[in-house]
């Protein structure tokens, strides 16, 4: 398959008091057109730096982009201008932000928003916009869409609202949809609704996704690939049940353990916890790693391709994996 | 029509339920219908005056500065005028002066307030100190400033008036829109590729709009004393004008004779001033949240 986003080499750091700080340290990360990516992380690993970046929606300073380029289709978007940019974003690239709680005017009703939105994008005006809008509401699944149409944003859920917001994200008509954490501060079922929703209307629509989430479980159900994020590095990527039925970096099986059991096991939690350093050189989860080594602390790990779609960068592959 | 009673069915709702907080405030409530009263008067005065041919220039020496009577309300001035027919179509003149007055100082006051919150850094800055230049003089000061340099007429008094008073609202306005920039819903229109300048208007500024018009209600008393003191100075309104500041001002020299040709203008003044005072306290106490259920 071509592929439809392309970022390489994109190095973004932070000023802070005590000099520059690196958030997003990325090789190479390739989309596939119509295809669900999934980019997992824990909290501070910079995937919503490496969101906002795609959309040029940085604030600089304090975010320098250092080096890189991204490509979205055929666009070269960090050269753009500012100008430039605000006609590619919502036409091309559109973004679900983390809080529903607050990504929607509270002033406005929803319908008004959906139908601003569609009035700027799609050149339709008047009836044929509030039809449009209500297509929108049914499309992901609100009942009574004449009603969600007239209430204001507090008077809806969590749930109600996240819907509404990728209503207006898909309103946009883009073709490149950044889901930033969507579900975040939603509940468990109403998290499953949301995904649900996600994944069907992917498939539908056939939009390119880059899902973000803090959680493997979450994408394993809308993505077919994954990328593990640490310290803004990719430290494993490839499709999704390979790697939830094979994880190889130490980073990957952490995430995946269940809950500590042991002394053991919490203790090597704790340890890993209380380190947050960036590291200069050698591999960023050396300080975390159980089975980190000399090597670890000079050397950046090479890539290793396991199989076919499967990729980690660590120095240690296990007895036969390399094979497989 | 079924349709169209369920899509209103919330916003009569939501109005009745501002409605009764506004009767549970008896003060606001009363100061509400007492200016609904001003309005009326205002649109209507030319058939509640008693003596419409009073308004302006004519003389009547020979009924010139009569007491309170059954025939003129609250007694006539030295031209023989009936008082309170002029003060009626003196609330229209307050009214629109101070409307149009508020208005215009929204209308600067507002998008300057805006975009310096919104953009911040040396655009902030600028506005904010020219802000500051204006407001370091005493507004009826700087007022009387430009009116004096204007020319008196009740046009420049109240641009006179806007422009002293519009560094309020561009403050106010320049607040809120610092902590609104930070807000998800700003960030997410920009995502979707709105341009500032829709941004300003679409969010930033119908956000801000519940403290303004607190603001506007409150000021809209002080700007109706300040052009009756500008129209008393005879910086404002000119005779033959039946304005309220303007008629204290003639009265003056009639006052230890006539005593109800200062004092009918006077309360007039008092009254609107104090009603839209207390509706302004009113409405901030419905639109905060906090002090609604005491």
């Amino acid at each position: 398959m071509e592929d439809y986003i392309e970022i390489k080499d994109l190095k973004i750091s932070f000023k802070s008091y005590d000099g520059q700080k690196r958030v997003v340290d990325i090789d190479e990360l390739k989309i596939a057109k119509g295809e669900a990516y999934g980019l997992v992380g824990e909290s501070g690993s910079g995937k919503s730096v490496l969101a906002l970046s795609l959309l040029k929606l940085l604030t600089e300073p304090p975010a320098v982009i250092e080096s890189g380029s991204i490509r979205i289709g055929n666009l070269n978007i960090l050269p753009k201008s500012e100008r430039e940019m605000e006609n590619i974003r919502g036409k091309k690239i559109a973004m679900i932000f983390q809080d529903p709680m607050s990504t929607l005017n509270p002033v406005f009703t929803v319908g008004q928003q959906i139908i601003k939105v569609i009035a700027k994008n799609q050149n339709l005006k008047g009836k044929q916009a509030r039809q449009k809008a209500l297509e929108m509401i049914e499309l992901v699944k609100l009942p009574d869409a004449e009603q969600i149409m007239e209430k204001y944003p507090h008077e809806l859920s969590g749930g109600q609202r996240q819907r509404v917001i990728i209503a207006i994200a898909l309103a946009c008509g883009a073709e490149f949809l950044i889901a930033d954490e969507p579900t975040r501060n939603l509940d468990v079922t109403i998290q499953a609704g949301i995904l649900k929703l996600l994944a069907e209307l992917q498939k539908t629509l056939k939009v390119t996704v880059l899902f973000i989430a803090n959680n493997l479980s979450l994408v394993s159900l809308t993505c077919r690939r994954i990328g593990l994020l640490y310290h803004g590095q990719i430290v494993e990527q490839g499709e999704v049940r390979e790697i939830l039925d094979h994880p190889v970096h130490p980073y990957t099986k952490t995430l995946l353990q269940p809950l500590p059991q042991t002394e053991e096991e919490k203790e090597a939690v704790r340890r890993s916890l209380s380190v947050q350093e960036n590291a200069d050189q050698g591999c960023p989860y050396q300080f975390r790693c159980p089975r980190a080594e000399e090597i670890c602390k000079k050397e950046m790990p090479p890539v290793h391709q396991i199989g076919e779609n499967h990729e980690v960068h660590c120095h240690f592959l296990e007895e036969g994996e390399s094979a497989r | 029509m079924n349709r169209l009673k369920t899509a209103l069915k919330p916003r009569i709702h939501k109005w009745r339920t501002n409605f009764y907080l506004l009767r549970k405030n008896k003060l606001t409530f009363l100061s509400l219908l007492f200016i609904i009263l001003l309005v009326v008067v205002a649109i209507f005065a030319p058939l509640l005056a008693p003596h419409p041919e009073h308004i302006m220039e004519m003389t009547n020496p020979s009924e010139k500065l009569l007491p309170p009577s059954g025939e003129y309300w609250f007694g006539t001035d030295e031209l023989g005028r009936d008082i309170f027919s002029r003060i009626l179509y003196g609330t229209r003149i307050s009214l629109l002066a101070s409307l149009a007055a508020v208005g215009l100082a929204m209308l600067i006051g507002i998008p300057l307030g805006a975009l310096a919150g919104y953009k911040g850094g040396w655009i902030d800055n600028v506005i904010m100190r020219i802000c500051d230049i204006f407001l370091s003089f005493p507004s009826l000061l700087l007022a009387i400033v430009i009116a004096a340099f204007a020319g008196p007429s009740l046009k420049n008094a109240l641009i006179a008036i806007a422009i002293s008073w519009w560094p309020w609202y561009a403050r106010i306005v320049r607040g809120q829109a610092i902590s609104l920039k930070e807000r998800q819903f700003v960030r997410a229109s920009r995502a979707i590729g709105n341009t500032q300048g829709k941004i300003i208007f679409q969010h930033i500024v119908p956000n801000c709009m519940a403290p303004v018009i607190v603001q506007a209600s409150l000021d809209f008393g002080s700007i109706i004393l300040t052009l009756a003191s500008l129209s008393f100075l005879g910086l404002g309104a000119q005779a033959p004008t039946p304005e309220w500041g303007l008629m204290i001002n003639t009265s003056k020299t009639y006052f230890l004779n006539a005593w109800w040709y200062s004092v009918f203008p006077g309360i007039a003044i008092f009254l609107a001033v104090l009603a839209f005072n207390l509706i302004g306290d009113g409405l901030r106490e419905i639109m905060d949240p906090r002090t609604r259920n005491r």
